[in-house]
């Protein structure tokens, strides 16, 4: 299950993410994706994949080959993001399979993440304030200063109004009463009943602890979470005529009291246990907990495990105004830059080198490494074990020396002025440990380059292990059609088997594959062959053409005959059967596709007699 | 004991790709096994390659051998689709 939903969010990735995504549904075997973007699609990455044995683009659909265990990677895909499956026949209650630590964390995540833009931005502008004051002369006391300081620490300090209307919308509730009950504990009647955190007040005879509320996290996601509940059972007792106002009102009679009195105070010492706890970790051993984020992050983020605690480190900024887990953090990111350039330092193949160098931008200048992660590290293995020493190191140092930051920022070049803290000087020596550490060890390490052998290896597990794989080269040169593009029912309906179809540019036939003719038609229209492999080939030469009788077609070899791939076969007039009235067009089938799990077409759209036309897979 | 019928092939172009197709698919939806024999070869009716690979032309006799759970059904039907594709008869 785990590995599932980690091919769940590689293949999404590979397919440019879920917001490019329009559709998915599968078939048998295959992904069918329906994208925004095509030229997000990455094949090569996604055929790297564990568990994936093809990628194709067909008309217009983009199709990852999976084999039999394609329901429940497309049930994970589903489970994970919010994408539509456009074969919803199958909609079982999904959620009561996923485990409860998973759904919690990505409820965070979905409560969080739309908030994550606003409170960079506004990080980055208390940086700038920061700067402005320190080094510019700029007054702390000024109108100027006032006014764009509220700016930075408006998302802040009402950070519970805006997690109100993102937990309202996770929760599928009303987002306006969501808003107005963590309002009220930021109204100023409510705050002005407090003159110290602590005290207490009667409300109604019983006592409420008294808190200030901006900048929580926690008592705003359990607030709105309960009133889910709240407001369900609210509309099936209360009676339409009145729901409108009456459902509201109870809400709010019900749920700020409630939260002032319970759950807001449970949720601050929650809030600043974890805070308090993140504090006394880096205090006893900052070096140790810096050395485990700076070598584990990446690890909980390819998981998206990191939600658990992503909401601490909020909390140490809003409660602290710093926080030390985001500088190890960058430790990990920076590590894997160093694997981006150490791949590019050491790669030998153009290709490689630029996908390296490609993927190192946008880690370094906006501090998102799945590029590096997926496409690199995790794919050749030895650079993720030099990111871990080099983030382990890196991130050991910057938690020794109690390195903080004052926003909740990506790690990147571009957010430096967030970490201009007292301990900047430190961070720039630990990211620096990390990027070069880990640059020397990959390049040092190396890793196993290039593409082709690594999906020989591939293919050749599959035949080990579980089955096999034959390719079929084209027999013809032409242009590629896709089986029911052809005007010929019995062939795009696939009833004679899979295949693919090629519009002859040249009236030549070579044979696909090594083996037996096993049929030659008296019309000569039409042959069949039997590779060593056991694959049925038919190459049907035009369309209706066995009217012709054999006109217009010579061959080369007869029935029963061994022939060897790449073989002239027979010889066909394109003209002359043109001008008789008949399509050229050939389908190419293998007439035994159900013996295997799947043929997998080219996505070339014009092939030569060398390319590989179709692949038969079994499991 | 298994179910037989001797067929004469009337269409003009043999049982080539198409009608090949019809029979395999017909074929396939029985249990029986199920062979077709020509020109003194025998093959599995089943398999498309199979039945091309005789290469069974206009005038040619034809003989379908059904043998399993449901042989006599299987072998009505292909005659079935025989006589409607104006395959022979």
């Amino acid at each position: 299950m785990a590995d599932q939903k980690q091919l769940a969010k590689q293949i999404i990735d590979g397919v440019g993410g879920k917001g490019n995504v329009s559709s998915l549904y599968h078939c048998m075997t295959r992904l069918r994706f329906k994208l925004k973007n095509g030229s997000k699609f990455d094949k090569n990455k996604i055929e790297q994949l564990g568990g994936v044995i093809s990628a194709l683009e067909s008309n217009g659909q983009y199709q990852i080959v999976i084999g039999n265990n394609v329901k429940s990677v497309h049930d994970a895909i589903i489970d994970l993001y919010d994408i539509q499956s456009a074969s919803s026949s199958n909609e079982v209650n999904d959620d009561k399979t996923k485990n409860p630590v998973a759904k919690l964390f990505n409820i965070m995540s979905g409560i969080i993440t739309p908030i994550v833009p606003t409170l960079a931005g506004s990080g980055m502008l208390k940086a700038l304030l920061v700067i402005l004051t320190t080094y510019f002369g700029m007054s702390e006391e000024g109108s100027t200063y006032l006014i764009l300081s509220a700016a930075a620490n408006a998302v802040f300090y009402f950070f519970p109004l805006a997690l109100a209307v993102s937990a309202a919308k996770v929760y599928g509730v009303n987002t306006f009463v969501s808003i107005a009950i963590m309002g009220a504990l930021m109204e100023p009647k409510f705050t002005g009943l407090m003159t110290e955190v602590g005290d207490i007040v009667d409300f109604a005879g019983l006592p409420i602890v008294l808190m200030g509320y901006s900048g929580q996290i926690i008592p705003a996601i359990l607030a709105i979470w309960l009133y889910s509940y709240l407001e369900r059972i609210l509309n099936k007792l209360i009676p339409q005529v009145i729901q409108m106002f009456a459902v509201p009102m109870l809400a709010l009679l019900i749920m700020v009291p409630l939260t002032a009195g319970l759950i807001g105070p449970f949720g601050v010492y929650a809030g600043n246990g974890i805070a308090f706890g993140i504090e006394f970790m880096s205090n006893t051993s900052g070096m140790l907990t810096g050395a485990v984020i700076g070598a584990g992050w990446t690890f909980l983020v390819m998981f998206g495990v990191h939600w658990g605690v992503v909401p601490a480190m909020l909390q140490n900024l809003s409660t602290t105004g710093y926080d030390t887990i985001r500088p190890p953090v960058a430790n990990a990111t920076f590590a894997q830059a160093g694997v981006a350039f150490g791949v590019f330092l050491k790669a030998k193949d153009k290709n490689l080198k630029s996908l390296a160098i490609s993927s190192m931008m946008p880690a370094i200048l906006a501090g998102i490494t799945e590029p590096i992660v997926y496409g690199l590290s995790v794919r050749y293995k030895r650079p993720m074990i030099a990111a871990v020493i080099g983030g382990t190191v890196g991130g050991g140092f910057a938690g020794a020396m109690n390195t903080t930051v004052m926003a909740y920022v990506f790690p990147a070049l571009t957010t430096l002025p967030a970490f201009m803290t007292d301990t900047f000087a430190y961070y720039i020596i630990s990211i620096t440990i990390a990027f070069v550490l880990t640059t020397i060890l990959t390049y040092v390490l190396g890793f196993d380059e290039g593409l082709p052998e690594k999906s020989e290896e591939k293919a050749k597990s599959f035949s080990n292990l579980e089955g096999g794989r034959s390719t079929v080269v084209s027999p013809i040169i032409g242009e590629v059609v896709p089986l029911n593009k052809v005007n010929d029912s019995a062939f795009s309906t696939g009833a004679m088997g899979k295949g693919i179809a090629i519009t002859p540019t040249e009236g030549k036939v070579y044979s696909p594959v090594s083996g037996k003719v096993t049929t030659l038609f008296h019309t000569k229209h039409a042959i069949g062959l039997t590779s060593n492999e056991q694959v049925e080939v038919l190459i049907h030469i035009g369309l209706n053409t066995v009217k012709l009788d054999g006109k217009h077609f010579t061959t080369h070899v007869k029935q029963d005959d061994y022939v060897e791939q790449g073989q002239l076969l027979l010889e066909f007039d394109i003209k002359a059967i043109e001008t008789e009235g008949y399509e050229v067009t050939t389908p190419i089938i293998i007439t035994n596709s159900s013996d295997y799990t799947d043929v997998i077409e080219t996505d070339k759209r014009f092939v030569t007699k060398e390319d590989v036309l179709l692949t038969t897979v079994s499991l | 004991m298994a179910a037989e019928k001797v067929v004469t092939i009337t269409d003009s172009t043999g049982v080539h790709a198409r009608p090949a197709t019809v029979l395999v698919n017909k074929a396939g939806s029985f249990s029986s096994d199920i062979n077709l024999e020509y020109n003194g070869k025998s093959v599995n009716l089943k398999s498309i390659m199979g039945v091309m690979s005789l290469g069974i032309p206009k005038d040619a006799e034809i003989k379908f051998i059904a043998e399993g759970s449901d042989e006599q059904e299987a072998i009505d039907a292909i005659y079935d689709v025989i006589k409607k594709e104006g395959l022979g008869e």
